[in-house]
């Protein structure tokens, strides 16, 4: 685990080998992604790209399941592109062929060349598309470099003091440009939720359903606890900070809350081990894809078992942001 | 879940359960399905742990194993 999560779990007395199992794997495929990249593009121009992975396996937390959710960003104009770039995109499909991992779902987000410009440069307004927006705060949010990470660090630096840009640094307290661009794309996720059953069945509502009310709700849980505890807002902080997997952000709280929100802290993360423990299961799987409409859900199943966590598992979130040192900040920046 | 996925999933799990068996009784590790396949250790040793292997995956082992894909699996 990552040692900010390993102390957090330690103090919480809560085990989580599901997870634990998940960050290694995540880290064994980063490690075999960074020598199979050195290798393979050995001849590709320095600094001119770079290779991002996102999703679980920038979560650290990959599962045999996984997708191999990626971008190739370009950190200037890279010459001879027309071989160069699709050399480096069928470097990542071979490299997830020898993973044996699925083809990535195919909605435009992933698996494409950015530049990194733009990613630091557009934000808001009609260019700011939600594609871009959520390469952007994926980036910052779960993001690991497989190929160079200095520049991954140095990108996410110039994204990061680009919402810094009009405070003077480090700015006292909670930078509200950057919170407000994470709840924007919260927001976001969730009213594309609604978008992507309206009109007909989706066929993958159910495992979505689940993972929208546990997984990327900790995710932004996650973050929305590094910024609303953020004392001086400076490069250094949030780099350190988005460094963590989300988990880790979440549960460095322990040291800051009271023993009966430790309490709470510590529900959450067995929340967190054991939906990761069901997406492992490929009946569970099976039971959620054969939800398709909430009317499917079957009182007593898996499912609603999961359902009835992810409910209990807002009521943590609440007592936890609500109830304790974060509470003033919460209610200032959360609300309007 | 459509029908066709459910059955091109079952197909997947079939295909691959009978591949596992093979290499149960080679005694394979995943080390050495990775060294025949030329595929990650790391990725096999997850592939072991999935129900089911997307049909191209599946085929690959099978070819670096030089198993033989009864003609009853061979459906495609």
């Amino acid at each position: 685990l990552h040692p900010v999560l390993e102390t957090g779990c330690q103090a919480l007395d809560v085990e989580l080998p599901t997870l634990r199992g998940a960050h290694d794997r995540s880290e064994n495929w980063i490690r075999d992604a960074k020598d199979y990249f050195a290798e393979q593009l050995a001849d590709v121009e320095d600094d001119t790209l770079d290779i991002v992975f996102l999703g679980s396996i920038g979560r650290r937390e990959a599962s045999p399941e996984s997708d191999l959710d990626f971008l190739v960003i370009a950190h200037q104009l890279i010459r001879e592109s027309a071989s160069t770039v699709p050399r480096v995109m069928t470097a990542v499909d071979a490299f997830r062929n020898d993973l044996g991992l699925r083809e990535p779902g195919g909605t435009g987000v992933f698996g494409r060349l950015v530049a990194a410009a733009d990613l630091v440069e557009r934000i808001g307004l009609d260019e700011d598309t939600n594609a871009h927006h959520t390469r952007r705060v994926l980036l910052l949010l779960e993001s690991v470099s497989a190929f160079h990470p200095r520049m991954h660090d140095e990108l996410l630096g110039a994204i990061i003091n680009r919402y810094l840009a009009d405070y003077a640094t480090p700015k006292d307290g909670v930078p509200r440009f950057l919170l407000n661009d994470v709840l924007r794309y919260w927001r976001t996720m969730t009213v594309d939720y609604q978008a992507k059953k309206w009109g007909s069945a989706d066929p993958k509502w159910g495992l979505r359903y689940l993972k929208l009310i546990i997984s990327r709700k900790l995710m932004v849980a996650g973050t929305v606890a590094s910024l609303l505890k953020c004392e001086a807002a400076a490069e250094a902080y949030f780099l350190d900070e988005f460094s963590m997997p989300p988990l880790a952000r979440l549960a460095q709280l322990h040291s800051h809350l009271s023993t009966e929100r430790c309490q709470d802290l510590a529900a959450v993360l067995r929340i967190a081990e054991e939906f990761a423990t069901a997406l492992q299961d490929e009946a569970f799987r099976d039971e959620a894809q054969s939800v398709t409409k909430r009317a499917d859900i079957e009182v007593g199943s898996r499912f609603d078992y999961f359902r009835s966590q992810a409910k209990l598992m807002q009521t943590h979130l609440e007592s936890i942001f609500f109830d304790d040192f974060l509470a003033d900040r919460a209610r200032t920046y959360l609300s309007f | 879940v459509t029908p066709v996925e459910t059955e091109e999933r079952a197909f997947e799990r079939e295909l691959r359960t009978r591949i596992m068996q093979e290499i149960e009784s080679l005694g394979l590790s995943a080390e050495d399905v990775a060294q025949r396949t030329g595929m990650l250790p790391s990725g096999v040793d997850a592939l072991f742990q999935r129900r089911s292997w997307p049909l191209p995956v599946a085929f690959r082992v099978a070819r670096g194993l030089d198993l033989e894909i009864r003609p009853s699996l061979d459906r495609r």
